[in-house]
């Protein structure tokens, strides 16, 4: 009961980036908007798993539902950031439905925690971000520790990173102990936990309105 | 927990750190590169844009002294001619207009090529002299205010260019009635806010496809400055250039 309740202050660790959201949102540029939703919904979620554990014993629907929302949204922001075809995205969130449909209904139920899709997402996160932060380098002319986009994508690499590492591990089924896999949650909630505090950092990056650049 | 479970943990709990340090690595790695990539880049412009200007001024000094005092002084002695026909009369002063059409085109090559010359009497002078001398044949509205504290001929320099190049794109391409130009000091910065009521651009396509040297030209002065640039403009509905400088 102490590490759960433990892993509940962990987790809200998503409440400081969004109340920095709420009280900045005015002065937030509109293309990072999907992001800021993402955050809003992941605090909103944390609340109803804490609700549903209580209530239902288990918080796995509304976690499945809420990962494929947390990828769809990370896509859109991803694409405005980007302005250019769209195809990569339309294609990406397209497989990411199919996979978690073959994932969630067909392989396995809601019910249950499925592991698939949540790795093959965080590995797109990934992809997206790499390809992000390299258009950064070619871009950006300032400091790129103040660069509200360079920071999350460096949190998105470190969080999915870990995330799609764990998730594998789970989708294996190695027949862990509880005990095992608990503590295995407990190493991606304190990774949770530095990531929310790089977003509330960069939440305090992300500029009012968007600087004019050409490529080098 | 059961030793090989004890031992599956650690691995795990290990490719975490090692993805952590990893990470921790490539930031440190790459904010290194990306400052150096930024020294060298502003390096190589700086050295670049400071010989172009000294070769203008060169090029605008001998135009300016040696060009216009010798019209100069073919205008004065057309004056002392005296004409005693009506054809002679009207050669001479259609030659005397010609002079002062001649003259004016050069103080124009002149404005273009040296707001060093310009510049000694301020940047606030030199940029109402350039707003004024660029727009006398357009029928052009302009609205100038000046509110900040002397820059150094350097910075001053960059900033009469980027005026310069952003008026040149308004009366080359946008067909604009009205243009304003604002330089302004609040707190700790100095506000360009150049605009125009012209027919606009669209952003993205420049950015994914830049045409022309004068946006870069801006780019690269704007760079210099450690300023920052917003541009607010879309088809059909002019353009606004905010220009942040930080001041000194």
């Amino acid at each position: 009961m102490h590490s759960f309740l433990v892993s509940i202050v962990i987790n809200y660790s998503i409440a400081i980036p969004a109340l920095l959201a709420i009280i900045r949102f005015k002065h937030i540029y509109r293309s990072f908007y999907p992001l800021v939703f993402l955050i809003w919904l992941g605090l909103a979620n944390e609340s109803l798993s804490i609700a549903m554990v209580f209530s239902t014993g288990s918080n796995t629907v509304n976690s499945n539902l809420f990962v494929l929302a947390e990828f769809l949204l990370l896509l859109l922001q991803f694409f405005s950031w980007n302005t250019g075809s769209r195809r990569s995205y339309f294609l990406a969130a397209g497989f990411g439905i199919a996979v978690w449909i073959t994932d969630n209904l067909l392989l396995n139920t809601l019910s249950q925690n499925n592991s698939l899709f949540r790795a093959f997402y965080s590995f797109v996160v990934l992809l997206f971000s790499i390809k992000q932060i390299s258009k950064i380098l070619n871009r950006n002319r300032r400091n790129l520790l103040k660069d509200a986009v360079f920071i999350i994508c460096i949190t998105f690499l470190f969080y999915y990173g870990c995330k799609s590492y764990i998730e594998m591990m789970n989708a294996f089924h190695l027949g862990l102990s509880r005990l095992v896999l608990w503590n295995l949650w407990i190493i991606m909630y304190f990774v949770n936990a530095i990531s929310n505090i790089l977003y509330a950092l960069a939440i305090l990056c992300i500029p009012t309105k968007q600087e004019f650049i050409l490529p080098y | 927990m059961h030793p090989n479970e004890t031992r599956i943990y650690i691995a795990v709990l290990g490719g975490v750190l090692v993805l952590l340090v990893l990470v921790v690595m490539f930031v440190i790695t790459i904010v290194g590169y990306h400052r150096k990539k930024l020294a060298f880049h502003l390096k190589n412009i700086g050295s670049q844009i400071s010989y172009l200007d000294q070769q203008c001024e060169k090029i605008a000094a001998d135009l300016h002294d040696d060009l216009g005092a010798s019209l100069s002084g073919i205008k004065m002695r057309l004056q002392c001619i005296k004409a005693g026909d009506a054809d002679t009369l009207s050669i001479i002063n259609f030659s005397k207009y010609h002079i002062d059409e001649v003259m004016y085109k050069l103080r124009l090559i002149s404005f273009n090529m040296i707001p060093d010359l310009f510049l000694q009497k301020g940047l606030e002078q030199a940029l109402r002299e350039l707003l004024n001398v660029m727009t006398h044949a357009a029928n052009i509205r302009i609205d100038f205010c000046y509110n900040a504290p002397a820059f150094n001929k350097e910075r001053a320099t960059h900033i009469y260019r980027i005026v310069q190049e952003l008026l040149n794109n308004t009366m080359k391409y946008s067909g604009a009635s009205a243009i304003s130009c604002q330089v302004r000091k609040t707190k700790n910065i100095v506000q360009l806010q150049f605009t125009d009521n012209g027919k606009g651009f669209n952003k993205d396509a420049v950015i994914k496809e830049p045409r022309g040297v004068g946006l870069k030209n801006i780019m690269t002065r704007v760079d210099l400055l450690r300023a920052k640039i917003y541009i607010t403009t879309a088809p059909a509905q002019g353009a606004a250039y905010l220009i942040e400088i930080p001041a000194l």
